[in-house]
């Protein structure tokens, strides 16, 4: 009687979160796990038959001047340029406007507000009004630029082998500064005013209190978005997926989830689409260990 | 605490490897697949002709309509309207016996639409239309229905047998019917601009070549000051009305260019060599044809800004008079009726070859398929092979403006009181029908390879020898996966 009572004591937690643990299972560790079981696999579609094929979609990749190949190193590379531009952009441009809306300026709020704006537009919504700004012939970019004198032919920005990286680059960082925005400014509100006070008094500049107050106490929350941030923008695909047509796989800007995808639905290798994920994913994990590892270092000397 | 969790969390993975072990299907000892040589076998059921089991059908199961789903990629809005018309004018038709609810569909997602719905075993429409290449990878992946049981002689004379060709599999199953035929373009052209020019255009018995298509662009291509490219003082860099402005991009570049070089080859550019290997072929033919179209731009007759330029934008340039001619499927005449009204355009033969006047087209096609997670094939393939007789047939490819499979549509009264049909009449009595056999990885070859290096060429970043060099270096890998 005691050991019932025990047991189903001891079982109610368990119990309790059994359901989100299932859904968990179902929703997310068995795609996850499928899908690496894929990638040594030379499966064509979701539920069909499937041959083991060991390491032959990854030696594939990795493997020299073949197609596969050549696309996914190109596709590597603009992944790691993507990511580091994005990033890169969205935390300055954050840190500016953070900094900003951290001051009591008249109409504060109202910035605050728009600021989100572009957040709070769907993805897909967000792409196609880009598209329209970037098109060749009537977009908006285009003519200003050439109204105001920068270019004197009008220019294809995005979605063909001639186009660059760069306009995409420019969507996402517009895209993700509110984001950033948001975080470094909770992150700022929480430092205490007397800090900056005392540094005034001891005769600190505008640029030294922001470089020995601000910089490093702003680290923790800054190092967690970048971590977050790192991961959204490394598997990115919305951006890139619209704003590029289906039959073009916008060679100067096809990252690793848009080739993952050609491969798997277009090109109907979904074992190799799968290996492509794998490995992107094995590249983020090694990026959060390394980073993981170093954060808690500097939490234990701090202690 | 960790070390209670660790158990529990150890478990759950493991559990969750079994699970997915389970569900997959991935076999440890290595076998040849069969996935795209032979295709999963369709159910038993579809494998019944529509004549043995009507038959056994009790007469009360009548008594309440099988109930359809047709999945539609009709993205012009008369195609919408008349694909619904066609369903309706079904349903009253077999009242009480068959009812086909209408879903509309996209091209753009038809490929998740129906691999998902497959995968999932169910939810998806009894009727998918789609294309001969789609239809082909979707039955070597066991997604569709075998029609053959289903036609009879009289449905198989609807359809030339080339069209039948390519739509059917290796195994000599057909997978998809017949609606349109779509690889016919043609030229759309301003008439007051080329009479202004004064310029003839191209007609049947006065076909231009590529040079004359060429010069007659330069003569339409205008400045702000009236004056045409070529002549003394023209402003190259303020033009008010280009001559000729194709779409230039990774899907025109690849369909509407190898439309060019058949034309002078008289062959598909991807097709097995001797030795039975797919390979891509820059005959000797057609090299001059893909010089000229890749040289557009670089002649000046065609802006850079067409690299990359959308459809939409290509017919509002056109209609806003900044070009004088344009290059379209026949659909666009739906398209740009629907959306420039009282804007007047005419259209002409593409360009070629006045002594050897032949059109080669290949055998591409729309139609509709069946899933074989469909449970009524026989009620489905009873209205997909309706819609391909001749009035129906005619109707539909009206709303779309593209060429009928049913050689007798075109005669019919909606398509012949129509003079812009006049240039369809005569492409298909010039017309050399190929039998392409379809690459499945096709679609890799040309979005990753083949269109953007050509794109290359067009941009003026390499050669077209370079061009044809490196698509050969891996073409031959790529088309034999």
């Amino acid at each position: 009687m005691h050991s019932y009572t025990a047991l189903r004591k001891n079982s109610t937690p368990y119990l309790l979160i059994l359901p989100t643990v299932i859904t968990m299972i179902i929703f997310s560790v068995y795609p996850f796990v499928s899908g690496i079981l894929y990638s040594f696999t030379d499966i064509k579609f979701v539920g069909g038959t499937a041959t083991w094929v060991g390491l032959e979609n990854f030696t594939r990749l990795f493997g020299g001047k073949v197609n596969t190949s050549i696309n996914f190193y190109k596709a590597f590379q603009k992944n790691i340029l993507w990511t580091v531009c994005v990033i890169g952009g969205q935390l300055i441009i954050g840190y500016i406007a953070a900094l900003l809306l951290n001051e009591k300026l008249p109409g504060q709020a109202i910035f605050r507000t728009l600021i989100m704006l572009p957040w709070a537009i769907p993805s897909v919504v967000m792409a196609l009004t880009w598209q329209w700004m970037y098109d060749p012939f009537f977009g908006l970019i285009n003519y200003y630029l050439k109204e105001l004198g920068f270019i004197k032919e009008y220019i294809t920005w995005v979605g063909q082998p001639n186009s660059t990286i760069w306009p995409l680059v420019i969507i996402g960082i517009w895209r993700g500064v509110p984001f950033l925005t948001l975080m470094l400014l909770s992150g700022l509100q929480s430092i205490p005013d007397e800090l900056y006070e005392a540094a005034k008094v001891d005769g600190a500049s505008v640029i030294q209190r922001f470089r020995y107050l601000t910089l490093p106490l702003m680290r923790p929350v800054t190092m967690v978005v970048l971590m977050l941030t790192t991961m959204w923008w490394w598997n990115s695909f919305d951006i890139q997926r619209v704003m590029t047509p289906v039959l073009s796989l916008g060679y100067n800007s096809m990252t690793l989830p848009i080739l993952a995808w050609h491969e798997a639905f277009q090109w109907k290798h979904l074992g190799r689409g799968a290996a492509i994920s794998v490995i992107s994913l094995v590249v983020m994990f090694v990026f959060i260990i390394i980073n993981a590892r170093r954060e808690l270092g500097d939490v234990k000397e701090s202690r | 605490m960790r070390s209670k969790f660790m158990p529990i969390i150890t478990i759950l993975f493991i559990a969750s490897l079994v699970f997915s072990a389970c569900t997959s299907t991935p076999t440890a000892a290595p076998q040849e697949s069969v996935a795209t040589e032979a295709p999963i076998e369709a159910p038993a059921e579809s494998e019944e002709p529509a004549v043995t089991e009507a038959p056994a059908e009790p007469e009360e199961a009548t008594t309440e309509p099988v109930k359809l789903s047709l999945y539609s990629l009709a993205w012009i809005q008369d195609n919408q309207d008349m694909t619904v018309e066609l369903i309706n004018q079904f349903n009253e038709e077999h009242k009480g016996k068959i009812e086909i609810e209408y879903i509309q569909g996209d091209w753009g997602e038809v490929e998740n639409y129906i691999t998902s719905g497959v995968a999932g075993g169910g939810g998806i429409a009894d009727i998918v239309e789609g294309d001969t290449g789609m239809g082909l990878g979707w039955y070597d992946q066991g997604f569709l229905v075998d029609l053959t049981p289903y036609i009879t002689d009289e449905i198989r004379a609807t359809m030339p047998e080339e069209y039948w060709a390519s739509r059917t599999a290796r195994d000599g199953k057909v997978f998809l019917s017949g609606t349109v035929t779509g690889s016919e373009i043609i030229v759309f052209y301003s008439p007051a601009a080329l009479e202004k020019a004064g310029i003839e255009p191209s007609s049947p018995d006065n076909l231009w070549s590529w040079e004359q298509l060429v010069e007659n662009a330069k003569l339409l291509t205008l400045d702000a000051n009236g004056k045409h490219l070529g002549e003394d003082g023209f402003d190259s860099a303020n033009v008010a009305q280009w001559g000729f402005m194709p779409r230039l991009d990774n899907e025109k570049i690849w369909e509407e260019g190898q439309i060019f070089v058949m034309q002078a080859t008289g062959q598909p550019m991807i097709r097995k060599g001797d030795d039975g290997v797919w390979d891509i072929f820059f005959d000797e033919a057609g090299i001059p044809v893909l010089e000229s179209y890749l040289n557009i731009v670089n002649v000046g007759i065609t802006p850079d800004k067409a690299i990359g330029l959308t459809g939409d934008s290509q017919n509002e340039a056109f209609a806003q008079g900044q070009a004088a001619m344009i290059l379209r499927g026949y659909f666009n005449i739906s398209v740009l009726k629907g959306l420039y009204p009282v804007f007047e355009f005419a259209v002409m033969p593409i360009p070629m070859s006045s002594e050897n006047k032949e059109y080669y087209v290949d055998n591409w096609g729309q139609g509709f398929s069946i899933p074989v997670t469909s449970e009524h094939p026989a009620e489905a393939a009873e209205f997909i092979f309706w819609v391909q007789e001749a009035i129906q047939n005619a109707k539909y490819a009206s709303s779309i403006s593209m060429a009928p499979v049913n050689p007798d549509a075109l005669q019919d009264p909606v398509l012949l009181d129509d003079p812009n049909w006049d240039t369809m009449r005569f492409y298909r009595s010039i017309e050399k029908l190929l039998v392409v056999e379809y690459n499945t990885n096709q679609s890799e070859f040309v979005t990753s390879v083949y269109a953007p290096t050509l794109m290359a060429v067009v941009s003026g970043e390499k050669t077209l020898d370079q061009a044809m060099e490196e698509i050969k270096a891996l073409s031959k890998d790529i088309l034999n996966q």
